[in-house]
């Protein structure tokens, strides 16, 4: 298993969001956590990543204890976050905003692959560099926040709702990159409203309802499956 | 009021206005830096400046060093007594605030606790230089002479390194990735966070760097001034309201309504007396019902 939580409970003051969520991935696996809003799903990443330290339980990656640790030290070890709403850096330019995407990368020969990597996976970054990130179209801030996640060289790419406020035509290629991504051996954890799209990519997939975990099981079979289809597919 | 000034006396105005205003704006540099940096309203930046003119004092009065070597000297300190107060005082107190603190909570309680700072570090000042004014020799008190016009180059001086300061700040916060990482934390720091940066020793070298900004103007100021320990209060009104005209997270903003707000001191005093303080703080509320983000603030449309 590449990651591994064991009975999270995540307590912000004193409501718990997440009660006792155990949860895995595999090696190059796409997994999705679909739920309504506020079921905790954005938590459970938050919990994962760092930025909110759990209040019981604990999360395993590659076989070390990841739960404790702060978050920059957790992206070090290969978990990267895309966070909801994309936090790029509007009044930075998008190559200031790669610059630091790519602070992790200390020689400047792993800096100029790493970049013509993106280039050739966003190509339209390369022809926006210097502009500043806050005037890129949603899509194209979507495709910087994904690129400056990659640049830490995750083994584990998390997003948090990458189709929000893009149109359809968006939407189909952010699930092109999110698949191209997994051909290359990172494995995801989606979490997203459309929950459409995330189960047509992902492997697996939980259901999240109030923090706690209802169903889970494999993509395909949840699509099918009348409670989900009733509450999450609009059938 | 016009009939009665000669030339001379106009360009004395405008290059005391240029003297009072750059100190000004090297002032509220520092302040927006550790504002937008930390969230953190910081009263103690007065106090931060007079430190830093006693310290001139003590490296160019008593110690005779270079005059040059002395300021850089002033701002280091500076830099390193804002390293230890963020550390002793301020992410003591982020570590009470809980995810329910409200940014107002925290901006409030910060801002109360760099009273107390203030109050610490004005004390302290006391206790190590003593209660009388203390005075500098500028090391250029040559005055020059233009027809009827007389101006001393101690203040070209101080509007000289004012500048030169201002460029290398920028040149560091747009060409340096130390600078990138300053403007990244001051806009989303958790963003930051993620990209494996430990934010948390970039908010003490926000803190730092501005309070350097804060010890340098007190050194550069030194020679022209006695100094005194008040003086820390009487600019930290001046800074907020620069700091409010100009609007927050501008340094264009900054720098116009550093010279504005010095040229209307400078012109106020000579021809109203201690009424201009009056008539400029009626003037900055004005600005503010007009435009409430300042001048050219990331807040203004």
């Amino acid at each position: 298993m590449l990651l591994k939580i064991n009975n999270l409970t995540v307590q912000y003051g004193k409501a718990e969001v997440i009660k006792g969520l155990s949860l895995e991935v595999g090696e190059t696996e796409i997994i999705t956590i679909i739920g309504a809003n506020g079921a905790g799903k954005t938590t459970v990443l938050r919990a994962i990543s760092g930025l909110k330290p759990p209040a019981s339980g604990d999360i395993w990656f590659r076989g070390s204890k990841i739960s404790g640790l702060r978050a920059h030290e957790i992206v070090r070890l290969g978990i990267s976050h895309v966070p909801e709403g994309r936090r790029i850096l509007a009044p930075l330019s998008v190559a200031e905003n790669l610059e630091i995407g790519a602070y992790l990368i200390k020689t400047k020969r792993e800096r100029g692959t790493a970049f013509q990597n993106i280039f050739d996976h966003f190509p339209v970054l390369k022809e926006r560099m210097k502009q500043l990130a806050g005037s890129l179209s949603g899509g194209e801030q979507q495709m910087l926040a994904i690129a400056r996640a990659l640049l830490n060289q995750p083994r584990l790419l998390m997003m948090d709702e990458p189709s929000m406020g893009l149109s359809p035509l968006v939407v189909e290629q952010v699930g092109r990159i999110i698949t191209d991504i997994n051909n290359r051996g990172i494995s995801i954890i989606l979490v997203e409203q459309n929950a459409r799209m995330a189960l047509s990519l992902a492997g697996r997939a939980y259901v999240l309802e109030a923090g706690k975990c209802v169903l889970e099981g494999e993509a395909g079979a949840l699509a099918n499956d009348e409670r989900v289809k009733h509450a999450y597919l609009g059938g | 009021m016009a009939k009665n000034m000669s030339p001379g006396l106009f360009i004395q105005l405008i290059v005391n206005a240029l003297t009072i205003g750059s100190i000004y704006i090297l002032m509220v540099l520092g302040l927006d830096i550790i504002l937008r940096g930390t969230k953190i309203l910081n009263f103690a930046h007065g106090q931060l400046y007079a430190l830093g003119a006693y310290i001139m004092f003590l490296f160019f009065q008593t110690l005779k060093l270079d005059f040059t070597l002395s300021l850089i000297l002033s701002g280091v300190a500076l830099a390193l007594v804002g390293a230890l107060s963020y550390l002793g005082v301020f992410a003591i107190l982020n570590r009470r605030f809980t995810v329910s603190s409200t940014f107002s909570y925290r901006l409030l309680l910060s801002a109360m606790a760099s009273v107390g700072l203030m109050m610490i570090l004005q004390q302290g000042t006391l206790l190590c230089f003593g209660t009388q004014e203390l005075g500098i020799l500028s090391p250029f008190p040559q005055i020059l002479e233009v027809g009827d016009t007389r101006i001393s180059l101690s203040r070209l001086v101080i509007i000289f390194l004012s500048v030169a300061i201002c460029i290398i700040l920028y040149l560091m916060m747009y060409r340096t990735s130390f600078g990138k990482l300053l403007r990244a934390v001051s806009y989303d720091p958790e963003a930051v966070t993620l990209q494996g940066v430990n934010t948390f020793w970039i908010f003490v070298a926000c803190f730092a760097l501005g309070s350097g900004l804060a010890g340098l103007a007190g050194g550069i100021i030194a020679p022209l001034f006695s100094i005194t320990p008040s003086m820390g209060q009487n600019i930290i009104f001046i800074t907020f309201l620069v700091l409010l005209v100009g609007g927050i997270g501008s340094y264009r903003g900054t720098i116009a309504g550093g010279l504005l707000i010095g040229l209307l001191l400078s012109f106020g005093f000579q021809f109203l007396g201690s009424a201009a303080e009056l008539i400029v703080f009626m003037l900055v509320i004005v600005i503010l019902i007009f435009r409430p983000g300042g001048l050219l603030g990331e807040a203004a449309e």
